[in-house]
């Protein structure tokens, strides 16, 4: 996708943004919020690791 | 526990992107960047709702349970941000003396800025800055026309700013 690519070549982000976006936006779920001391490689992330289908599980 | 980056879609079924770790990350430069840079390139597959940074659940039971039961809201917040990319923009700070010179700033800032808002399917103040909702399509008109008006831009973000609280 060429078009996203120049999207992502020239973006521009500033930690000050990051930040009010990241710890004041996003998708909340009440009560549910921990922010607690951990040691973990976040960049190792695999997108393989996605929990599947929650419709699947509905509808079977 | 698990921590969730966004959800969003994989082969159409409504999908959070999870990843097991001991703990909820401390909100550094580093982990906040790495939770961006994952969020991100997640939106360049598909429509995605970021998650609160910080944001873990026990276990894959109530991370389904969760899908399952806000999924008519997640379907309804995934179809407003499809095809679409936010962008921060900011202006100069009111330093307002009164309470009428500060309406009066605020007025003359959602004008200034009217030319913006005709691109954008949707727009919210921020703290910070104004964010914009913009369809890819437009993204570089949009920028364009920030960068004619003097204006100082931040993105193209993941929608952080166009997802709303999922309250009891």
């Amino acid at each position: 996708m060429s078009r996203s690519d120049s999207l992502a070549a020239t973006r521009e982000v500033t930690l000050v943004d990051l930040v009010d976006r990241l710890l004041g936006g996003g998708v909340v779920i009440s009560g549910d919020i921990t922010l607690a001391v951990a040691d973990i490689d976040l960049v190792q992330v695999s997108l393989r690791a996605l929990v599947a289908s929650v419709e699947k599980v509905a509808s079977g | 526990v698990i921590y969730v980056y966004a959800i969003g879609e994989h082969e159409g079924r409504l999908t959070a992107f999870v990843k097991p770790v001991d703990g909820a990350p401390e909100p550094e430069p580093e982990t906040l960047l790495n939770h961006d840079r994952v969020v991100y390139s997640l939106m360049e597959r598909g429509p995605v709702l970021p998650m609160r940074f910080g944001t873990v659940l026990d276990d894959e039971t109530e991370v389904r349970s969760l899908l399952l039961s806000r999924r008519k809201e997640l379907r309804d917040m995934l179809a407003r941000v499809r095809g679409r990319v936010e962008f921060g923009v900011r202006g100069e700070q009111t330093k307002a003396t009164s309470g009428r010179a500060y309406m009066h700033a605020r007025l003359d800032r959602k004008r200034s800025l009217a030319p913006l808002a005709e691109l954008a399917a949707d727009s919210r103040a921020r703290h910070k800055d104004t964010a914009y909702l913009v369809d890819r399509d437009l993204a570089d008109a949009f920028k364009e026309r920030a960068r004619s008006m003097k204006l100082a831009l931040s993105g193209p973000w993941p929608p952080y700013s166009f997802t709303g609280a999922l309250d009891d």
